[in-house]
């Protein structure tokens, strides 16, 4: 079984576009979003959800009504600002229990929190897990963890050979949780500053991991002198350049209409994208 | 000395668990004794810190060395403060990993061989 | 007034938004740029800011007095971040796991645990031009960012337009940013993408009770889906900004839209009209 992430650094690259678009041309495969603030694969899919399970973060604290006797410490011990009045606000709560260690009547305690849900649905071109973090929430790393495993169990049930992960933006844990024993991390970057810079950064920690990466360009005709500045880090850091792909009305006219823009056969991107998926296949 | 070996199960002929700090269970030997221990590591449900977690288990366990697929920083510090040694790299059951340390055919780590997922924040 | 400019995702061209109303109003008012994205500050790159002034920023951290310490464990089993390890005679500290929430130190029984700075990043103020600037940058391999994110916020001043560049998303470092501002802008794109991370964002700022509205980025002119969105939650669109590729392309190239195109300075300034009627209102 070989896993396929792709990763991006700066948002709005056209990661998640290319992705659907990979799907569409990939047999057999299970679909991976780990982009778990915002996940967003299933909207370019006919997709429906069979199955939730809860994915639980840290424990928040509770007070109880009648054992408080308003002694106000666990205000005063809280470094959140999480407690006013005896009363917890749950997104300023990070989980510490320092305020039930504080409190003398024995009032608070820390209890299960939800923090998002892991979902798993069937679309027209596979099945695909992904996750939905509650508003403000943090642990996405384990989350992300959690989907990969998930995939990957059904990968193995299914006897099914590859898995497409849409990886989380950024160049935080979560990219980090996505990348420990990954066989091909595809790279989408845009030859915009911001672009570079997010692809170097991620480009560091996939050689730290020992990874293998592959770098493709969206919209590099933007820009024709930073493309070349991106073949040329690619080149000295001995990483293919597996396509480029042109700026074209086509991608979003399909993004705006909810469908894969691989669909809308011999526009110059999708010329462009059988090739890297050619490229990205023998790769793997 | 105690002998422990992350494992996905309690036995002997149990698979090692590539991971440390999120390994199901720790199958420990006690070379003095001959006796055989399951640990179990609830370090797995934790949503960071895991690994330092797993190897605080194993100090207050009186570990002597660890057998495992791969350690990351924060846990390898531990461990290495803690004079527990580490013994990387480990694949098949718990029984034939147990056999090649008693052979001394193991290799004692000198450095982390994964990277930390410190903080593991959004 | 403190306005903050967010997107439930990156990339719909929130900095343009940002920097681009920042430019405009500063020839009309006094303006600070406040980024709050300090784990991937990219107004510097638009605003090319002379940065005059740098400013540490710690955080509290355990520090082990070895004399006093008996090893007796309570530290880390209370830490809920698993950043103490206790070994016989030795108390390991990982800072970067660290959420200063004082536990180790309000409750070590022989009171061996003292709170020290940790450095986990800088603020940097200065101009561009007009535009007072300030920035966050967090250190690599930190993972807490809310304390710079308060420290580049405490650098708002009352008689100016503050301007916020929030972090994309709606996490924790998201919900920071924007809260205490008087007005959210959310820049949204006219796809499904678009759509779906604005209803998170909305979530959001309903939940924290911040009044906000819509500015449409790479509008062709048909945006009837989010626009509909935006009545059914009664949030005014305030402002539509055409797709255009000379703007694309002057992103790529780090110069904000509004000096690509000058014409589109007229875009912003009805942009802010529009948010003081609604804040007024």
């Amino acid at each position: 079984m070989k896993e396929l992430v792709v990763i991006s650094g700066k948002g709005g690259t056209g990661k998640t576009s290319l992705v659907a678009s990979f799907s569409v041309l990939a047999g057999e495969k299970i679909m991976a979003d780990c982009d778990v603030d915002a996940s967003n694969l299933h909207l370019l899919f006919n997709s429906s959800v069979i199955r939730q399970i809860p994915f639980y973060g840290l424990k928040k604290a509770r007070i109880s009504e009648e054992l408080c006797v308003k002694c106000g410490d666990c205000e005063d011990y809280c470094h959140f600002g999480a407690i006013d009045n005896s009363f917890v606000d749950g997104l300023s709560c990070e989980g510490c229990g320092v305020c039930k260690l504080a409190c003398r009547a024995g009032a608070i305690e820390m209890v299960e929190h939800i923090a998002g849900q892991i979902e798993f649905s069937d679309t027209e071109y596979g099945p695909m897990v992904h996750a939905r973090l509650g508003v403000a929430e943090d642990n996405s790393g384990k989350l992300v963890a959690e989907v990969r495993k998930m995939a990957r169990q059904i990968a193995e049930d299914k006897n099914y050979e590859l898995i497409i992960t849409d990886g989380p933006p950024g160049i935080g844990c979560q990219v980090i949780s996505c990348l420990s024993n990954a066989d091909l991390v595809l790279v989408v970057t845009e030859p915009s500053r911001t672009g570079i810079h997010d692809m170097e950064r991620v480009l560091s920690l996939v050689e730290h991991f020992d990874g293998r990466a592959a770098v493709c360009i969206n919209k590099w005709d933007i820009s024709a002198s930073n493309t070349g500045e991106i073949e040329d880090i690619c080149y000295s850091k001995n990483i293919p350049v597996v396509g480029k792909i042109p700026y074209d009305m086509t991608v979003y006219n399909a993004l705006k209409n909810g469908i894969p823009y691989i669909r809308k056969k011999d526009s110059p991107a999708s010329t462009a994208t059988l090739g890297i998926w050619d490229s990205l296949l023998k790769m793997l | 000395m105690k002998i422990a070996v992350s494992a996905q199960g309690v036995s002997l002929k149990d698979p090692v668990d590539p991971r440390f700090g999120r390994c199901r269970h720790f199958v420990v030997y006690d070379s003095d004794t001959g006796s055989l221990t399951a640990v179990a590591n609830p370090s797995g449900e934790t949503s960071g810190g895991a690994g330092i977690q797993t190897a605080q288990l194993l100090v207050n366990q009186a570990v002597g060395a660890v057998l495992v697929g791969n350690v990351g920083p924060n846990a390898f510090k531990v461990l290495n403060a803690a004079g527990i040694k580490v013994y990387g790299g480990i694949k098949g059951n718990v029984e034939n990993s147990l056999e090649l340390f008693k052979e001394k055919k193991l290799n004692l780590m000198s450095d982390p061989n994964v990277s930390s997922h410190a903080g593991m924040r959004g | 007034m403190k306005l903050a400019v967010a997107s439930g995702k990156g990339g719909t061209g929130k900095t343009t938004v940002s920097v681009s109303l920042a430019i405009t109003m500063a020839q009309r008012k006094r303006v600070a740029f406040l980024d709050c994205d300090v784990e991937e500050p990219n107004g510097h790159l638009m605003l090319n800011p002379v940065l005059q002034h740098k400013e540490m920023v710690a955080v509290l951290v355990p520090e082990i007095d070895e004399q006093k310490c008996d090893s007796c464990g309570y530290c880390a089993e209370i830490c809920a971040f698993h950043a103490l390890a206790v070994l016989p005679g030795n108390t390991l500290v990982f800072p970067e796991m660290c959420h200063a929430c004082g536990g180790c130190w309000n409750f070590c029984p022989k009171q061996a645990i003292t709170p020290v700075d940790n450095y986990i990043g800088v603020v940097e103020e200065g101009r561009a031009e007009k535009v007072r600037f300030v920035h966050g940058r967090l250190n690599v391999g930190v993972a807490m960012s809310p304390p710079l994110i308060r420290a580049v916020k405490a650098k708002a001043k009352n008689d100016e337009l503050t301007i916020i560049d929030v972090p994309p998303g709606t996490s924790c470092p998201a919900v920071k940013s924007v809260e205490g501002v008087d007005f959210c802008i959310l820049v949204t794109e006219p796809t499904p993408f678009g759509l779906h991370d604005l209803d998170l964002a909305v979530q959001v700022l309903h939940q924290l009770k911040i009044p906000c509205g819509v500015v449409i980025n790479r509008s062709d002119g048909l945006d009837l889906t989010v626009e509909e969105y935006c009545g059914r939650c009664k949030i005014p669109v305030l402002q539509k900004i055409p797709l255009d590729r000379e703007v694309a392309e002057g992103y790529a190239a780090g110069i904000p839209a509004v000096l690509v195109k000058k014409e589109w300075g007229e875009l912003f300034s009805e942009l802010m009209d529009k948010v003081e009627e609604v804040v007024s209102s």
